[in-house]
């Protein structure tokens, strides 16, 4: 019997210490998964950004409908540094050992959903009504670029879930 | 140490076949932490680069 004890201890302690750690890794590869998608939104940015200049070269924007686009990709880029910021300060977090906390969840669904989506939809809203957002190349940038936009959204909406049937911060 | 320049260089054959839809963003999901990092940190450099050349262009034509 007190051997039997022994061991539901030995495996409950087992257990304490492990669980953190497993918690850790998951954290890890969800804050991964964030940087996995902000890299590829930089890549269709920097596509996109250079459509735009190509364009303009090209003949086929003007030179105020250019200043006007560089408004939209320049806040779009900044938001995305921003971004970017807000998943080092949580990739820092979890390698340290620990969970990663709600707020920091809340920082980058802020930044993500008020900046980042608010600055592509213009891009896309300027784009409407120029003749370059019918060009095949450009559509095919901006569709991509959507996806992955819904691809961290769903991401986030995971996370939250995660917290809100756990009740306490993720680990 | 892992190569530098190879790692600059795969990031860019990379975000050239995404963005051309050559390949899926599995490429990505398959880097270690180290080769992300600096994948990122070039995709964003890239975007940078790419937003001053714009701005660039209409300076020099508006003067």
């Amino acid at each position: 019997m007190k051997r039997i004890l022994s061991m539901i201890l030995a495996i409950a302690v087992l257990m304490t210490f492990s669980l953190p750690m497993i918690g850790c890794s998951k954290a890890e590869k969800t804050v991964k998964a964030f940087r996995v998608k902000s890299a590829e939104l930089a890549v269709y940015g920097e596509k996109i950004t250079t459509a735009f200049g190509k364009a303009y070269i090209n003949g086929e924007i003007s030179r105020e409908q250019l200043v006007d686009l560089n408004k939209a990709t320049g806040a779009f880029t900044k938001s995305l540094g921003a971004y970017r910021d807000a998943v080092s300060a949580a990739e820092k977090i979890v390698r340290s050992g620990q969970p990663l906390p709600r707020d920091a969840l809340s920082v980058l669904d802020r930044l993500f959903d008020t900046e980042v989506v608010a600055a592509f939809a213009a891009i896309a809203q300027k784009l409407g009504v120029l003749s370059i957002g019918q060009s095949e190349t450009i559509q095919n940038l901006i569709s991509g670029a959507r996806l992955i936009i819904l691809a961290i959204r769903a991401l986030i909406s995971d996370v939250r879930t995660e917290f809100e049937s756990a009740g306490v911060a993720y680990a | 140490m892992p190569d530098i320049n190879k790692i600059f260089s795969l990031a860019r054959r990379i975000a050239e076949a995404i963005a051309e839809g050559r390949i899926e963003a599995s490429a990505i999901k398959d880097m270690t932490d180290d080769q992300l990092a600096e994948f990122d940190t070039e995709a964003y450099q890239a975007l940078l680069d790419a937003q001053k050349h714009n701005e660039e262009l209409v300076q020099i034509d508006g003067e």
